[in-house]
């Protein structure tokens, strides 16, 4: 079992709301060039939920589990919701015809998306999902800015609560942190989001050479699924580093665009090979979080 | 000698403007050190195509000669420039001091943005609102025989320059050298347009750094990309090749470094390389000396 400095963290509220469907009027061009209307990214997703297989969705590309939502008031403001909050901390639903409910953070989806928005996704249980509207004002008391697993300062922890990193079943043997993941990916397929910063948004799996797909073992991801990115670090802008890992949970399906994919949350990184991913098919966050 | 539809391309005017550099104060690098960094827009007086990547103080992003932007949208990737100018158009300055004066298209890095050669003391008349003009050519550019592969960015007489020959069906392309499509990074899935968008060659990996000979590459150099298929965006495709031409320096932020422009992509059997050490555009075009 490993310690936490949670007792340390500030918390804040942050406010946001539920943001629309992103799509392209125009079309989105393909890898190999064929025309494509995409759908998935923003709004509320009824039929796409965390434990969910990520791929075979009709038109799906990059598609999001849960609800999207997006900061309120200026750039600023709403950068601070994005990179402050963390998966595992509670929304609470503060207008509309859901008021008074709650529900729970499960990743940020951010990188050329359509419209070049950046979401957090929320999971809400499918009571409240049925009386979620556009535009329903959240609040989030935030709790994941500063967070340290003890022992481990060298090992970065990105976008997520105490209860997330407690909850994942990771153990402290011997100078390492063995941490359960559903899949292992190798760097030779990342893509899209190197270069952006660890703290928000996302970085992909490809999925434009389709023989990737069976080969990695791509097909069998489900939204939430913890993932051990190998050779990838994400201390603080996401990059290729050989000997580094980077712990992320899945937050989109897949893409047929050209670089883009399998969107992962980035959570925990470290360059010098204290991160050891154990293989868990019980690795996603509807077990880890004890969602609806 | 290839063989092109060069007769049936439009030829058309494009404008753009010399860009002020900004300043943003102290950045995060990879390794969480701060840098001010300088090297992009305006008139670089000291680097030009040619010139090593690697090694100008506090440089990060650095681009050769001088740096123009579209006005005609809000945004310069929104330009006429940004998708119609290619590699070799000539440009001329048709406003102020250095008014008349010509110089030739050397690339474009998004976020700066265009990027001209001008002779010496052309660059001594130049100032940071002055009006260039592209002749832009190149648009619709295609090799007879080679229908599918994929050429950006390269007016007609660049692309008869480079050296390319036929053989066994293949094109053959001298170029720098021969990289790992896993290491690139940044502008990779950025958006299915090849035409506007750059992206990086890492070089926030020291072990990679060193096996590739990263600080060895020289502005303008001409390289192959391997796995990746740039037609249609930017990404993986185990087995095709993708031809680019450096257009900006080595970077310490996280997943960037030298910036490719795609100039030829195909699927797997059409493009092979051969290594020449002088493939750079400053030779190819005719504004660098080769040293003896």
């Amino acid at each position: 079992m490993i310690k936490t400095n949670k007792d340390k963290l500030l918390t804040l509220a942050f406010q946001s709301e539920i943001v629309p469907a992103q799509v392209v009027r125009t079309y989105q061009a393909t890898w190999d060039g064929r025309a494509k209307m995409c759908i998935g990214v923003g709004g509320i997703n009824y039929n796409l939920k965390t434990g969910m297989e990520i791929f075979g969705w009709a038109n799906g590309d990059r598609a999001e589990p849960g609800v999207s939502t997006d900061g309120v008031g200026n750039d600023g403001q709403k950068n601070g919701y994005r990179q402050k909050t963390g998966v595992g901390n509670k929304v609470q639903v503060t207008g509309g015809d859901a008021k008074g409910d709650y529900g729970t953070i499960i990743g940020k989806h951010g990188y050329r998306l359509p419209g070049n928005v950046q979401h957090v996704l929320v999971h809400f249980n499918d009571d409240t999902l049925d009386n979620l509207n556009i535009g329903d004002k959240l609040k989030v008391k935030a709790r994941c800015i500063g967070l340290k697993i003890n022992g481990y300062d060298d090992v970065m922890v990105h976008s997520s609560s105490p209860e997330l990193i407690e909850s994942m079943g990771i153990e402290d043997v011997k100078g390492k942190l063995k941490v359960p993941v559903a899949l292992e990916v190798p760097a030779k397929i990342v893509g899209a989001g190197y270069g952006t910063q660890a703290h928000s948004s996302h970085i992909d799996i490809q999925t434009c050479y389709p023989p990737d797909i069976k080969e990695y073992g791509l097909d069998r991801l489900r939204f939430g699924d913890i993932v051990a990115l190998q050779d990838v670090g994400s201390n603080y802008g996401r990059h290729y580093y050989r000997g580094a890992t980077t712990i992320g949970i899945v937050c989109s399906g897949p893409s047929e665009i050209s670089g883009q994919g399998i969107g992962v949350t980035t959570i925990l990184s470290n360059l010098e090979g204290k991160v050891a991913p154990v293989e868990s098919r019980e690795a996603n966050l509807m077990n880890i979080l004890e969602l609806e | 000698m290839l063989k092109t539809n060069k007769d049936r391309l439009i030829e058309t005017a494009v404008e753009g403007v010399v860009q002020p550099a900004s300043g943003r104060g102290f950045s995060v690098m990879w390794d969480g050190t701060p840098k001010n960094s300088i090297g992009t827009a305006s008139i670089n007086y000291t680097t030009s195509v040619g010139d090593p990547v690697y090694k100008w103080a506090d440089a990060d992003h650095v681009e050769p000669d001088v740096t123009i932007q579209g006005r005609d949208k809000t945004s310069a990737s929104d330009c006429a420039m940004a998708s119609l100018a290619c590699i070799g158009n000539a440009a001329k300055v048709v406003s102020g001091d250095a008014k008349g004066s010509k110089g030739v298209f050397i690339g474009r890095h998004a976020g700066a943005d265009d990027l001209v050669w001008f002779p010496d003391e052309v660059k001594e008349k130049l100032t940071l609102d002055d009006r260039v003009q592209i002749r832009s050519k190149g648009v619709g550019l295609q090799i007879e025989g080679f229908e599918d592969v994929k050429v950006n960015k390269c007016s007609p007489e660049f692309l008869e320059k480079i050296g390319i020959e036929v053989k066994d069906g293949k094109l053959v392309v001298p170029v720098v050298a021969e990289l790992p499509g896993y290491i690139l990074g940044a502008g990779i899935g950025y958006d299915p347009n090849i035409e506007t968008v750059d992206y990086d060659i890492q070089s926030t990996c020291p072990e990679t750094n060193e096996e590739f000979n990263i600080a060895g590459l020289r502005l303008g150099d001409i390289i192959a990309i391997h796995n990746h298929y740039d037609a249609w965006g930017r990404g993986r495709y185990e087995g095709s090749v993708t031809i680019g031409v450096i257009v900006h320096g080595w970077s310490d932020f996280a997943g960037h470094g030298p910036g490719v422009n795609p100039i030829l992509a195909a699927l797997p059997g059409k493009i092979e390389t051969r290594i020449d050490p002088d493939s750079n555009i400053g030779y190819i075009l005719g504004i660098r000396e080769k040293p003896q």
